[in-house]
């Protein structure tokens, strides 16, 4: 059986050999034994060995060849040799070789053992040293290998989602490889550029990653056509599944809307937008709201401050570290002048970031500088870059033609309008138009039901609502499978219209009935809807069927 | 003045969303009499929406209370300025 911690003792002369054995069982050492190098080269890789003891002379051979294949083998364990008086000028050769200490013969039991203990104790303490150190060098390179990977995704993230466009300006100075502040703008296909500046808790790799889930959802949303309060909703609720509660991230939200002439902006927990209007006057827009994460979504306040684009010429968003903890001439310099400072300085983004920081407080010893981030945004300019993209992509290539009849329980499908504007988005539609197809069809088809089939009198949901509904909710449950709607769709490629034609089995209705009805009731507004967002709207009473036209 | 409520409608405010923006206005004008109406994800609206909406306004007159309309965008804002409802609601 092996023996673990043993002591190989090499050495031809028996007597030695047991003195040896002896005193070392006698301070609890184990040991094993080899009267010559071929039976020790025998034990050897069977044993966990923790200290080897060596004769120089022995019948087959000198030792120092077997020392020499030690060092290679055990580098770590530790070499004595026995060696009478008559070997000393061989001490240097066998300490060049790596031996550690040598014990005269004839060996001094008690004294052989305490030396032997010693060493056994100190190659414990630099074997747990070397594994101590070699564990942290697996540590440190997988970390490093984990880093580089997580900075390959923050930086791809960053350049996928962030839409370059001139009249942005955007300075950032990062503590360190990762940057917890995170600037992103798309433009949504409304026309409008979506701008947002993020600012996370903390800094460093646990900011970054705070930050990254809002990154792709923001130019998803944005895409999609949402609106700032919708994107807002989107970006927190994202953030409370998927960041610990106790992690938060502060931001500035605009929207630059030329269509509407308007600048929306949110601010939550971040230091004031500061906004220039045409004369050169500034207007501080401040946080009026905590930042994402700390209220859950469906309490998150979304009301923006909303100003006129046309009287606005710049406007700068900067994170908390540009501003905070600054110091001149050995006093604490507030917010206000803080404002002032960066206020002056916008021209030269990057001369202000490096001026702020040489204002930075070092607290002790401690470099730990917070991220910083200025975005410098010239509306003119980016109103222009806007505009340039204009006009939007109106060309459906092909025409089509749909015919639908809906008979029986199947007119109960409250879907049936959402779903066909949808499915005339898969074809280009632009979303404005989709919705206002699926108004228009809506109109049509609860005319048709309600009124045309069910026969309910309009001014009922007025009237009674609750008598109304339940009044639906039995003619749902009754409803005759000769009841139908005929409904088509159909595109004209050349005149860029979308005709409408719905038609019904019921007993028809008369057009100006419905368009007296006044703005404060609360029925008779469909039919005036249709009119009003359809090009052409015409009742065909002869065979019940409405027909309408959308130009696109 | 009381706090108001704010009430976030979905992404479609039409018919089928009648039974819930009821009740929630209902439970709303329990605390408050005003009212905000987000419309940040409304994208789809028809005419029950808006019957809906002169229905709570009556409320609201009825308790001396206000209705607000919040990010209203795209065809829903088109739709309630075509409707007057500016003169029912104050866009916010």
């Amino acid at each position: 059986m092996p023996s673990e911690n043993c002591v190989l003792i090499l050495e031809d002369d028996i007597s030695t050999r047991l003195i040896v054995s002896k005193s070392l069982t006698v301070q609890g050492i184990n040991s094993i034994v080899a009267a010559n190098i071929a039976e020790a080269e025998a034990l050897i890789p069977k044993h966990d060995i923790c200290l080897f003891l060596l004769d120089v002379h022995l019948p087959d051979g000198d030792s120092t060849s077997l020392v020499a294949t030690l060092r290679e083998t055990h580098p770590l364990v530790p070499i004595l040799i026995m060696t009478g008086d008559y070997e000393q000028n061989r001490v240097s050769e066998f300490f060049d070789l790596g031996v550690r200490d040598f014990i005269n013969k004839p060996v001094h039991p008690i004294l052989l053992a305490s030396r032997v203990s010693s060493f056994i104790r100190s190659y414990a303490t630099e074997k747990a040293l070397f594994e101590a150190n070699e564990m942290y060098q697996r540590i440190a390179h997988e970390k490093e290998q984990e880093e580089a990977l997580a900075h390959y995704v923050y930086n791809h993230i960053l350049k996928v989602h962030t839409t370059k466009i001139a009249g942005l300006d955007v300075a950032i100075r990062s503590s360190g490889r990762f940057c917890g502040d995170m600037l992103l703008s798309a433009k949504a296909p409304n026309g409008s550029l979506i701008v947002m500046l993020a600012d996370a808790t903390g800094h460093g790799m646990a900011a970054a990653l705070t930050i990254y889930p809002m990154v792709s959802t923001f130019a998803a949303m944005v895409s999609k056509g949402l609106s700032l309060g919708a994107i807002l909703r989107e970006l927190s609720s994202k953030h409370n599944q998927s960041i610990p509660q106790n992690r938060f991230v502060a931001a500035i939200l605009l929207e630059i809307s030329p269509k509407d002439n308007s600048l929306k902006v949110w601010n939550g927990g971040m230091p004031a937008a500061l906004m220039f209007d045409k004369a050169g006057e500034l207007t501080k827009v401040t946080s009026k709201n905590v930042a994402i994460g700390i209220l859950p979504e469906d309490l998150i306040s979304t009301k923006m401050e909303s100003f006129e684009l046309s009287d606005i010429k710049k406007i700068a968003l900067f994170s908390d570290g540009l501003i905070e903890n600054k110091v001149i001439d050995g006093r604490n310099i507030p917010f206000s002048e803080g404002y002032d400072i960066i206020a002056k300085n916008l021209d030269d983004s990057h001369g202000l970031l490096s001026l702020m920081h040489g204002y930075e407080l070092f607290e002790g010893e401690s470099s730990d500088h917070d991220d910083m981030t200025l975005a410098v945004l010239d509306l003119e300019l980016i109103q222009e870059e806007l505009r340039e993209e204009e006009p939007e992509d109106l060309q459906i290539p092909g025409s089509f033609d749909f015919s639908f009849e809906l008979r029986g329980s199947s007119l109960n499908n409250e879907k049936f309008a959402f779903s066909l504007s949808d499915l005339l988005s898969t074809y280009g539609f632009n979303k404005e138009f989709c919705q206002k197809v699926f108004t228009v069809v809506t109109e049509l088809l609860v005319n048709a039901v309600d009124h045309g089939i069910f026969n309910i009198p309009s001014n009922l949901k007025e009237e009674d609502f609750i008598t109304y509904l339940s009044m639906r909710e039995q003619k749902k449950a009754n409803v005759s499978p000769s009841d139908k709607v005929m409904i088509e769709v159909k595109w004209d490629e050349i005149e860029h219209t979308l005709f409408i034609s719905l038609g019904d089995s019921g007993a028809g209705y008369k057009v100006e009935n419905i368009e007296t009805a006044d703005d404060t009731a609360a029925y008779g507004r469909g039919i005036k809807l249709i009119t009003s967002l359809c090009k052409t709207f015409f009742y065909d009473q002869e065979i019940n069927t409405t027909h309408v036209s959308l130009k696109y | 003045m009381s706090q108001s409520a704010v009430i976030s409608i979905p992404e479609r405010f039409d018919f089928s969303t009648h039974k819930w923006f009821t009740e929630a206005y209902e439970k709303a004008l329990n605390d408050t009499n005003q009212i905000v109406l987000d419309f940040s994800r409304v994208s789809y609206v028809d005419s029950s929406a808006l019957g809906m909406m002169v229905l709570l306004r009556r409320k609201l007159s009825g308790v001396g209370g206000k209705g607000y309309i919040r990010n209203a965008s795209g065809t829903a804002k088109d739709i309630l300025e075509m409707a007057n409802f500016n003169t029912l609601f104050e866009f916010e």
